[in-house]
């Protein structure tokens, strides 16, 4: 339970540093050019990070934390965040830079990196952990039970404002 | 497009199409164009017979399968915008252009992770019919759920006059009946199986609309890659003459692009047109498959955005094809120069398709906010919903038509702010809001009414010209981070009365 509460924890504290971080690397903009070149930079880890911590506290179990996805989101949390940063790093291409897999190398990172291998990872690992980790028949047997008799059924319960 | 400059825009504003079409006006054009009407009359004619209820109605009797849940879905997500306007937008600015769909690697996932499971589950508890109704639930407010329906209705007729205009602008390109005729055409149209039917035709027409979309995507893509020489022609050619189109921000600044992948991702998480088709899963169970099935459809379905703005670039640079009049003609172009007629007059179906299918499920979630949110958040419930539903229905597509008709930079205007306002009211509230324990009543309310409020006045004053932003910043990012910000902010102020608005069986929804 302790653990469950832990990871948890952590990605509510990465989703708020995210959010302020993203806060920061948008405010970086209304800055001299000195500061806000550091914005992209900060937007290319935060965001990532943002989405993925959203998805941890999405995943996480109680008592169960979580477990098998933990391995592939940090796989791909660094491939999303690791493209970003490798394409604001590395040199603008020539004419005569080879190519990618048909792009220019920053491009391709980009593209193939960032936009293409995850959908290979994300939607398999779901599937794959569904029965484990998102729901079970006494899972869903658990909330069946928690209906409430009293509840009326749209909405907010008598009182709510 | 109106005519300012791509970096002072706010990212939505790039994705309204507000300006004419080539003439299309070939009769196997407007044959397939004939033939797909008649399909989506037919279904909806099936659809009709089949609703009974307010229920039906709204969210198609809560029994619908995987395969439709996926393909609707994907159908609610993309506008026209998939096929006309982001090639266009590619044209123009590059690679840039493609942080839009970027996130889709990822959304998908995210969304059944976040909000798929939750959202189902509490259908299985409660009778959910819409969002606001999830975070009436959520939080045991009634004025929440009345705040979220206001912002959802704002967002809707802003949303659907775009799209109305855009389908206005596709029937006159066919059809060549006026622009004003062919805005009416279309909205009695869509209007027709979304009264008859509401969502539950709209759901199946959905699934043909998607899948039209995803073959003509694919077989476009296809066409795309042999009349450039593949991806290394396309690329060669373009970098020996404008290099800054393939650097991975295109010709946005790295800040611009990157937030086009912020707003475009996280903001997924709240367009209640798609993410209230969860309610409708007849087994909560086979969500298990919904990521890598919707994922599937959309990859093919983005193919034609990213294929067809560079392979059109390349052709002009290469002298292969005359420069374009304006950058949304790069599909239409395309298509009529470098692929078979029948092709071309499936993907014009298409289209029309993607925006039909959008236009139907905001049709379907506005009715709903006027039908059923605002009466239950004033305490009281309509006698006979499936009536008020049809007739809200009407009256919505009549004012969005109407709107539709007034200037482009107005109806630009509208369509601006439904992405993000749909963004900062609902991802605090409802994502984050059914995962985490300790959000409160007073941090969701804040939060909708900071998301309505500084969407609203930001780009009012954007669009009255009063400020600009820096390069890369955005009015519907800056309101996306102030109301999850104040959410955060208040929920722990207030976290004293966490507990107390959670009610038992919502907690249950929460620990499953």
């Amino acid at each position: 339970m302790s653990q469950a509460l832990s990871v948890r924890d952590l990605a509510l504290r990465a989703l708020i540093a995210g959010v302020v971080g993203i806060a920061l690397a948008y405010a970086s903009a209304f800055f001299p050019p000195a500061l806000s070149r550091f914005g992209p930079w900060l937007m290319a880890i935060v965001m990532p990070m943002t989405m993925f911590a959203m998805m941890i506290l999405g995943a996480v179990r109680a008592g169960r934390g979580i477990g098998p996805v933990a391995v592939p989101f940090a796989l791909v949390f660094l491939l999303v965040a690791g493209g970003f940063v490798l394409a604001l790093a590395l040199p603008a291409e020539s004419v005569s830079t080879p190519l990618w897999f048909g792009l220019p190398r920053r491009a391709a990172v980009i593209l193939f990196g960032v936009g293409l291998l995850p959908l290979f990872v994300l939607p398999v690992v779901y599937a794959l952990t569904f029965d484990l980790l998102t729901l079970t028949d006494d899972d869903l047997a658990r909330v069946r039970a928690s209906r409430l008799p009293e509840t009326t059924s749209i909405g907010a319960r008598e009182g709510g404002v | 497009m109106p005519n300012v400059s791509l970096s002072a825009l706010p990212p939505v504003a790039a994705l309204l199409q507000t300006a004419a079409l080539p003439e299309l006006s070939q009769p196997i054009i407007g044959g397939v164009a004939i033939a797909y009407f008649v399909i989506v009359a037919v279904i909806g004619t099936w659809a009709s017979r089949r609703t009974r209820s307010a229920a039906d109605f709204f969210v198609a009797g809560k029994g619908i399968g995987l395969f439709t849940l996926a393909m609707a879905s994907m159908a609610a997500t993309l506008s026209g915008f998939a096929f006309i306007g982001g090639p266009g937008l590619v044209y123009t600015v590059g690679l840039g252009a493609v942080f839009i769909v970027l996130p889709a690697a990822l959304t998908n996932s995210m969304g059944a992770w976040v909000m798929a499971k939750r959202l189902r589950l509490l259908a299985e508890v409660r009778e959910m019919m819409t969002i606001p109704d999830a975070i009436a639930a959520r939080y045991d407010s009634r004025l929440a759920q009345g705040l979220s329906a206001v912002a959802i209705i704002i967002a809707v007729v802003g949303y659907m006059a775009t799209n109305i205009l855009a389908l206005g602008l596709v029937i006159d390109a066919i059809f060549s009946p006026g622009l004003v005729a062919a805005i009416w055409i279309g909205t009695i149209i869509v209007l027709a199986y979304s009264v008859s039917g509401g969502i539950l035709a709209g759901i199946y027409n959905d699934v043909f609309q998607g899948s039209l979309m995803a073959f003509a995507s694919g077989a476009v893509f296809w066409y795309a890659l042999e009349a450039g020489g593949g991806f290394s022609g396309i690329s060669r050619t373009i970098l020996a003459t404008d290099p800054a189109l393939l650097s991975p921000w295109g010709k946005l600044t790295p800040l611009a692009a990157l937030s086009f992948y912020f707003v475009f991702g996280l903001g997924s998480l709240g367009q209640p047109h798609v993410i209230h088709k969860f309610f409708m899963l007849r087994d909560a169970r086979r969500l298990k498959w919904f990521p890598l099935l919707m994922t599937t459809a959309l990859f093919v379905s983005l193919l034609l955005f990213i294929g067809v703005g560079l392979a059109m670039k390349s052709l002009v640079l290469s002298g292969a094809t005359p420069a374009l009049r304006i950058p949304d003609d790069a599909t239409p172009s395309f298509l009529l120069l470098f692929t078979p007629v029948p092709l071309a007059a499936i993907v014009f179906a298409s289209v029309a398709a993607a925006i039909m299918s959008t236009v139907n499920s905001f049709m379907s979630i506005g009715a709903a906010a006027f039908t059923h949110d605002l009466p239950v958040a004033f305490g009281t419930r309509l006698g006979d919903e499936l009536t008020w539903g049809r007739i809200w229905t009407v009256v919505i597509a009549l004012v969005s038509a109407v709107v539709a008709q007034a200037s482009g930079t107005l109806v630009a205007f509208l369509g601006i702010f439904g992405w993000g306002l749909f963004a900062s009211t609902l991802v605090p509230a409802l994502a984050v809001g059914l995962n985490w324990s300790g959000a409160t009543r007073a941090g969701a309310v804040s939060s909708i009414a900071t998301g309505l409020v500084v969407t609203l006045a930001l780009e009012t004053m954007a669009y009255l010209q009063l400020f600009s932003f820096p390069s890369g910043v955005t009015a519907s990012a800056i309101a996306l981070m102030s109301s999850m910000l104040v959410f955060f902010v208040v929920s722990w102020w207030t976290r004293d009365t966490a507990l107390s608005t959670l009610a038992p069986d919502v907690r249950a929804v929460m620990e499953a």
